[in-house]
């Protein structure tokens, strides 16, 4: 009995000490600012340099590689253009880092992948269009700290920027393989860059930083994709606000050169409220059927606009165009 | 006992468990049955790079049609990975997890990876195409019409 009483009082103490350190076990990681370019003109490289800091806890005696994470467009093809390295106080000279292999497990974030758990966390930053995507690279070399440790890494992230005219916002995210995207916040940080902007390239802007009046996913398709098309009628002030029903007025383009108009205003053209309340509609088609495209023909490109009931009202661009969709695959 | 009755012994025990384990059919496992999916199967979900478009048109009237004699044949067709009726092969009937389709104009089979999972106790399909641009990724679910 005594020896069960000394071992009881005995197990309340240890075990609130290894629940205390238990909380300490952390290094919290921090991204101070990063540094670009506000422009960048097509298939040119722009470079990313992010300032971060490691911050120690406790000693952490399970080697550790530093995971650094970017968003970019899905048309840059980033994870095939970009290299990156990174400098810090307890290394000599520049240190390169890889591609997370495809597949890798986050320690704390069992059958998701390192991209996947950021995306499903992050999603696309402050960006209002979603063909956007991470890439994740973490250090070749691994390390193990010890408390009290204050570790800086100036990251470099080295990228080609895609073909198409655009703007959108960076967004970048840390972490360390020990760590694994766990439960404590403190550990893992994301970063919200301002917009930037690619010039000189093809096509029409696509703005990822604000929303327009008209937006349409996939960016990029062709006629046997589901395209889906709607009017932002919160974005500002328009006369389509307080219509009854709204229609989507549109006019394909083939590779024949004919131009086929779908704008009768009627069931089929009418777009779906988004959500119960605002001025959100959309429209899903599948282009080649709603278009009849003839056997042969593809559908290279697609004006619209946006229409009330009686058509009286009709929303196009600020130059007073219809808004332009082109058909393409990256 | 000597050493040696004792070694005896034991090689006596360990070839009658060998011998026992081998004609116990008791502990064979039951055969995995056979994954029938020919029948009708109807759109109960459809996602887009991720994101669930169910509802964003109406998919109901779609139906693929895989028949016994292993044709297959669509009603009220929608992208997927073949447009014209043929033939369909899983590459293996117990554990299927490849799908394939050939045209009847084609000479090569379409491939894709097939799960067959039961949602909400009934068993459904699960098939992934890109029917556009290969970035674009959708996924069907599909629910067997009739039962």
């Amino acid at each position: 009995m005594k020896s069960n009483s000394t071992l009881s009082r005995e197990w309340l103490p240890g075990n609130i000490i290894v629940v205390i350190l238990g909380l300490l076990v952390m290094t919290c990681v921090y991204i101070d600012g990063v540094d670009y370019a506000s422009s960048v003109k097509a298939g040119e490289t722009i470079t990313f340099t992010a300032h971060t800091r490691f911050e120690a806890a406790e000693d952490r005696n399970n080697p550790s590689r530093v995971v650094f994470a970017f968003l970019a467009p899905k048309s840059w093809n980033a994870a095939q253009n970009t290299t990156a390295t990174y400098t810090s106080n307890i290394d000599v000279g520049v240190q390169t880092m890889s591609l997370v292999p495809a597949g890798t497990v986050p320690k704390n974030r069992p059958g998701e992948t390192w991209t996947g758990a950021i995306r499903a966390l992050y999603g696309v930053g402050g960006n209002v269009l979603d063909d956007l995507e991470w890439i994740a690279f973490w250090s070749d070399k691994t390390y193990t700290v010890r408390n009290a440790d204050k570790l800086t890494a100036d990251i470099v992230i080295s990228t080609v920027a895609g073909p198409y005219n655009l703007r959108f916002k960076p967004t970048f995210f840390l972490n360390y393989t020990d760590d694994g995207i766990g439960s404590n916040t403190d550990h893992y940080k994301v970063y919200n860059g301002t917009c930037l902007e690619v010039t000189d390239g093809q096509g029409d802007i696509i703005d990822f930083c604000e929303l327009q009046f008209n937006s349409a996913q996939p960016l990029t398709s062709t006629m046997n994709d589901f395209v889906t098309y709607s009017f932002q009628g919160d974005v500002e002030e328009n006369d389509l606000i307080g219509a009854e029903s709204i229609y989507f007025c549109a006019t394909a383009y083939t590779s024949g050169g004919e131009a086929i108009v779908r704008c009768s205003l009627d069931e089929s053209s009418r777009m779906k409220k988004v959500f119960q309340f605002g001025n959100t509609y959309s429209i899903t088609i599948w282009p080649a059927s709603y278009f009849n495209v003839p056997e042969g023909e593809e559908l290279v490109g697609l004006e619209y606009s946006f229409k009330n009931e009686d058509g009286s009202i009709e929303v196009k661009d600020k130059s007073g165009n219809p808004y332009r969709y082109t058909f393409y695959c990256q | 006992m000597n050493s040696t009755t004792y070694t005896k012994n034991i090689l006596v025990i360990l070839l009658l468990m060998v011998l026992g384990v081998g004609c116990d059919e008791d502990l064979n496992p039951p055969a995995e049955s056979v994954k029938d999916i020919s029948g009708s199967w109807k759109i109960v979900s459809v996602s887009r790079n991720g994101v669930d478009i169910t509802d964003a048109m109406d998919f109901s009237k779609f139906q693929l049609n895989f028949h016994s004699d292993h044709t297959y044949s669509f009603e009220n067709y929608l992208p997927f990975l073949v447009k014209d009726q043929g033939t369909w092969e899983v590459d293996d009937p117990n554990y299927p997890f490849k799908l394939s389709f050939r045209e009847a104009s084609g000479s090569a089979d379409v491939q894709t990876n097939l799960t067959y999972p039961v949602i909400a106790g009934r068993r459904k399909i699960r098939i992934s195409f890109s029917p556009g641009c290969s970035s674009n990724k959708y996924e069907y679910v599909l629910d067997r019409v009739g039962e």
